[in-house]
């Protein structure tokens, strides 16, 4: 049996009965819609909750009553979208709502408290707003380039090293990419450095999926220098600190130590040809810069030569669907 | 009003959202520290002070307003109290709205104090100005010393975008200069760039690296220690690493570690065997890390609870 729903039961973050008229009516058909698909209940207080912070701080020295009075305008409005959309339609996102918390529940236990805002933020992107969002930024020519540089110059060689030693396709591209994205120094410009970091980062997300105490020791080995693994005591607790997955042991970790550095090399030889090819448009041109490249600081670099502009034409046949390509193509004509 | 490059500012925005930073450098109160936030290590707000020197002042007129009626409150939910705005001189002078919001007492004791400074744009002395400046104050709030005083790097044109389309009439302007396509997509994306930056301001966005893998591992030795002070020693431990051109033009964020530009190259014991002990009991360390923590462990100096 469905309980019933009275505003007890949904009290927290609920608005002020008071601030609104026809608030029982309301209430009423939130009843009914939740009495249809119960799964949405924590949503709405989850929703409430949110938007009561941001209200607070949106309309401060406002009388309270007006952020009561704005909480029910947002319930009748969530109440009338629902109510216009098919009962199919408010099940599949009610399940979606329910999966995405309890997933989000689940990868917190196994990360530990710590994990609680980045893993928080990656929840809350729906995945059609990652696509989107994903979309525009490839379609900027500057993250269009970063791509190209990661795809010429630091995918071969992560394969030659994967190559070179098999077992090494065990540890996922995105945990190379995601230590990659963390050796890079944080700089709060648009550098060409930093839109190669963007591009690592956003192919990264599975990595961030990794408990804490793993990623570190990842970073630790990542960062490590050979000389440091002859002998070392702490070798074989730093390799039961990573993935098991993986299955990087004392023996093997020369092999992981040695990809890390070839992944390091490449992605400075990535950072470096963005940088050229960037300084091939920005540098003596008389049309403005577009997107990307009306911020990235080239950093002096010589412009890139016919083969390297010849490669990134390869590329741009090779993701034909990436507007970023032909825009960038077009800067470069 | 400031003539915004509307490609410009939509790369950023949507870069920022994808999880670029817009602010870097010394833990800001919402930096997550061995599983909490720095906040919690000195019970209330921290003094956040933005230095508008090197941002022009067509910039200054768009920020001004926009910081009293939104960013500040917005801020202030962030735990961060903001003074008023730097030009040329170093002082603190608290805000109407951060002296009405301030916790009783708040004054009256030694604080974290957050210096906001747009990056590219300081002079590399002004660094010093701070340190000389806020030394020279004999007020309670800056008491703890440079210890207690970090900065944090922001990309200023991108704050000032975002204080632009929060007027109606920019928001309109610059998205009736998008791409039709993309319009709903900017809908979506405004408010959470600048949510984004406001994190990015007090820290909630930092991200981990070799420093931060650092900072948390000398934080568990010394887990009474401020995350500012541990910050101070785990950076100039770095920067002892850096390529001599790196160290002159280095771009300390903590105003300890500036200190250590001076007298390169400083000399450093070797990690003794009864650190070593101590640093295992927290996680395993291969040897280049765990000299450069001992190092930043003696740079630290002893702590009350060690």
């Amino acid at each position: 049996m469905t309980r019933r729903l009275t505003l007890d039961s949904i009290r927290p973050g609920f608005p002020e009965p008071s601030a609104c008229p026809d608030g029982a009516e309301i209430l009423d058909r939130w009843e009914s819609l939740l009495r249809k698909v119960p799964r949405l209940r924590p949503w709405v207080g989850k929703m409430l909750g949110q938007q009561r912070v941001l209200l607070v701080a949106r309309l401060e020295g406002q009388p309270p009553l007006v952020i009561e009075r704005t909480l029910w305008q947002e319930l009748a409005r969530w109440l009338r979208e629902f109510e216009a959309l098919p009962q199919f339609a408010v099940s599949a996102i009610a399940t979606t709502v329910q999966e995405g918390e309890r997933d989000s529940r689940d990868a917190r236990a196994l990360a530990g408290v710590e994990e609680l805002p980045v893993l928080a933020d990656a929840a809350l992107h729906s995945p059609e707003r990652a696509v989107s969002e994903m979309e525009a930024l490839r379609s900027d020519p500057a993250f269009a380039l970063a791509f190209h540089c990661v795809e010429v110059r630091l995918r071969p060689r992560l394969a030659s090293a994967v190559e070179a030693a098999p077992w090494l396709s065990r540890v996922p591209e995105a945990a190379w990419f995601g230590l990659l994205h963390s050796s890079v120094p944080a700089c709060p410009l648009l550098t060409p450095d930093i839109a190669v970091a963007l591009v690592l980062r956003v192919f990264s997300s599975e990595w961030m999926t990794l408990p804490a105490e793993a990623r570190r020791a990842a970073l630790r080995l990542f960062g490590a220098h050979p000389s440091e693994l002859r002998g070392s005591a702490q070798l074989d607790r730093l390799c039961r600190s990573l993935p098991a997955a993986w299955g990087v042991v004392p023996e093997s970790a020369p092999d992981f130590v040695a990809a890390s550095t070839q992944a390091r090399l490449a992605l400075g030889d990535a950072s470096r040809l963005c940088n050229r090819i960037a300084a091939s448009v920005t540098s003596g041109r008389r049309v403005p810069r577009q997107g990307g490249f009306a911020l990235i600081e080239a950093g002096g670099a010589v412009p890139a030569g016919p083969e390297e502009l010849e490669e990134l034409s390869q590329t741009a046949r090779k993701y034909l669907g990436m507007v970023g390509f032909r825009r960038l193509l077009a800067l470069l004509r | 009003m400031v003539p915004l490059d509307v490609a410009a500012t939509w790369t950023r925005m949507l870069s920022v959202t994808a999880g670029a930073p817009a602010a870097i450098g010394a833990p800001g109160p919402a930096t997550r520290v061995g599983g909490k936030a720095a906040l919690s290590w000195i019970e209330g707000p921290w003094l956040g002070i933005l230095d508008f020197e090197g941002v022009k002042r067509c910039e200054r007129e768009v920020l001004d307003p926009w910081l009293w009626r939104h960013g500040e409150p917005l801020l202030l939910v962030r735990h961060l109290l903001l003074a008023k705005p730097l030009s040329d001189e170093v002082f603190i002078d608290l805000t109407a709205q951060a002296r009405e919001a301030m916790p009783e007492g708040w004054r009256d004791a030694p604080r974290p104090v957050l210096i906001l400074a747009p990056a590219g744009r300081s002079r590399p002395e002004r660094r010093r100005e701070y340190l000389d400046a806020l030394s020279q104050l004999r007020i309670p709030l800056v008491a703890g010393g440079s210890e207690l005083w970090g900065i944090r790097e922001l990309d200023v044109e991108l704050l000032v975008a975002l204080a632009q389309l929060s007027n109606p009439a920019g928001r309109a302007a610059f998205r009736a200069a998008l791409d039709p396509s993309q319009t709903r997509l900017f809908d979506q994306q405004l408010p959470a760039a600048e949510a984004a930056v406001l994190d990015d301001l007090v820290g909630a966005r930092d991200e981990e690296g070799a420093l931060a893998a650092d900072l948390e591992g000398l934080s568990s030795l010394h887990p009474k220690a401020h995350p500012l002070a541990v910050y101070s020693a785990v950076e100039r431990a770095h920067n002892r690493r850096r390529a001599d051109k790196e160290r002159t033009q280095f771009s300390a964020r903590t105003i300890e570690s500036r200190l250590s530009a001076r007298g390169f190259p400083e000399a450093a014991d070797p990690c003794t065997a009864a650190f070593a002990e101590r640093a295992d009991a927290i996680a395993p360390l291969l040897a280049g890390d765990l000299q450069r923590i001992f190092e930043a462990h003696e740079l630290l100096g002893p702590r009350e609870g060690d």
